[in-house]
């Protein structure tokens, strides 16, 4: 499987904080959500796949080039949202369109302007002045008004009300469903990455805790949920984590692990990642 | 690097008209009157009105995102000094216009003008931008402030010294090489800054 973004071995610290990501691959044609909790390290793997922090060690590979830092053509292919970069405040869209048509050659002005009354964005107004939510959208709109085929996008969904999450995960389908388009979209909100992503990876304290096919994943785990009394009757090794509440238990299972006695049902993405880094603890 | 140009000019075109009506008025003085401070001023007022650009860059994330996007780091320095360089040009040019259509001022004077002017504002771009690339804008402001302060009293230390209103013939070619001279260091320190600069937030 070819791929659009390729990490072996990559390291980068400062401060206190240290990511390591030993092997993580996003395939052409995929939309793969980075999930974790504030300070994971989901930023800080953005960032060095967009060249704005250097990795200490390792490969890394965007779009096949090791360098995306000092390779300015490949940016070319890139559209990006990412967290404390952002357009001139003073800018309007209609300036900063005058601004990227003369920095990506594939500028589609059409394109723009389509995204604009999309997202009612008035092309006069100073983005300084735009809400929270009309900065994002006007961050997508140039991200996908050049014909980029990979999408780097950091919490574009974060602080947005559930109707203007919908619209942008929407586009983004539409986006994901040509085969060389690829996304990496970074969120806290699963519920977000559950609608659009092919696969997840877990970050947890700068570490890949897993990589997965997100459907596979979501078949592969089972929520039990049973009385104090009856948990005895389970086998213990086949309980992966567990939350004890006062009236009962909640108990993560395999799929195939679970007994037929027991009644389960499917997690959503957003329950199996709390339990995988919180119910662990309580096994 | 059009395009960064053009964003530059975007944002000055923001500013506010006092700021313009300052640089407007120094601009005459220098012309009609010479003098030091007059000339440096005209020099500095544009100058600094690019170097608001740097602030509103640092402080929107705008440094972040163009590095982000398909320009090359280089590019981005360079648009910043090819800015201050027409901003210096452009002040000798009005300077001199002013001045010739005074009539007030002899030719020498007037061309001694464009000198002080290419040199102060030579040297106070090249201290000063590797200093805000690489400490940010907002810790540099001291710096700078101590670079404007130091330049203008040796500016008038000079001046003190100098027995005619017009600049002696040896300094008048030796001091715009030496500021050129260091604005070229001052560029490649520059790059050199900006290649390696990591933009890991707050």
């Amino acid at each position: 499987m070819e791929c659009a973004i390729a990490c072996r071995h990559m390291k980068k610290s400062y401060g206190s904080f240290a990511l390591d990501l030993e092997d993580f691959t996003v395939a052409t044609g995929t939309v793969h959500g980075l999930i974790g909790a504030n300070g994971c390290g989901k930023t800080t793997t953005i960032k060095l796949l967009l060249g704005l922090l250097s990795p200490d060690s390792g490969e890394l590979s965007v779009l096949g080039s090791n360098r995306i830092g000092l390779d300015a053509e490949t940016r070319q292919h890139i559209g990006f949202i990412v967290d404390d970069a952002s357009v001139p405040g003073l800018l309007n869209a209609n300036e900063l369109a005058a601004v990227l048509k003369r920095c990506y050659h594939n500028w589609d002005q059409e394109q723009y302007e389509g995204y604009l009354k999309q997202f009612e964005i008035d092309p006069k107004k100073q983005y300084r002045k735009y809400s929270r939510g009309m900065k994002v959208k006007l961050q997508l709109a140039v991200a996908l008004s050049h014909h980029a085929s990979l999408l780097i996008l950091d919490e574009p969904t974060s602080g947005l009300d559930p109707l203007a999450r919908d619209e942008i995960i929407t586009i983004l389908s539409e986006f994901s469903r040509d085969e060389n388009h690829t996304i990496l979209i970074s969120s806290h909100i699963t519920s977000d990455l559950e609608k659009l992503c092919d696969y997840v990876t877990f970050l947890e304290e700068g570490g890949i805790r897993f990589t997965e096919e997100k459907d596979e994943l979501l078949e592969t785990y089972r929520l039990g949920i049973v009385s104090h009394q009856m948990v005895a009757d389970i086998d213990s090794d086949s309980i992966i984590a567990k939350r004890e509440g006062s009236f009962q238990v909640e108990l993560l299972l395999k799929t195939e692990n679970v007994p037929s006695f027991l009644e389960s049902r499917r997690l959503s993405l957003e329950e199996l990642i709390i339990f995988l880094s919180k119910g662990r603890s309580a096994v | 690097m059009m395009a960064l140009l053009l964003k530059d000019v975007f944002l000055m075109r923001r500013r506010n008209a006092i700021m313009l009506v300052a640089i407007a008025i120094f601009f005459v003085l220098a012309g009609v009157q010479g003098g030091l401070v007059n000339t440096v001023m005209a020099t500095m007022m544009p100058l600094l009105l690019g170097f608001t650009t740097l602030a509103y860059d640092q402080n929107d994330g705008w440094e972040a995102y163009a590095c982000a996007l398909p320009f090359s780091r280089i590019q981005i320095v360079q648009s910043k000094y090819v800015l201050a360089l027409i901003s210096i040009v452009a002040s000798i040019l009005l300077v001199l216009i002013i001045g010739l259509a005074a009539s007030v001022l002899e030719i020498q004077i007037v061309f001694s003008n464009a000198v002080t002017q290419f040199t102060f504002g030579s040297l106070f771009v090249a201290i000063n931008f590797p200093l805000i690339l690489k400490f940010g804008f907002e810790k540099s402001r001291l710096y700078y402030i101590l670079v404007m302060v130091a330049l203008m009293s040796i500016g008038a230390a000079l001046s003190t010294f100098q027995k005619g209103p017009s600049l002696p013939a040896s300094l008048v070619f030796t001091l715009p090489i030496a500021a050129l001279s260091g604005l070229l260091a001052s560029y490649f320190l520059s790059c050199s800054i900006m290649k390696n600069k990591e933009f890991s937030g707050s």
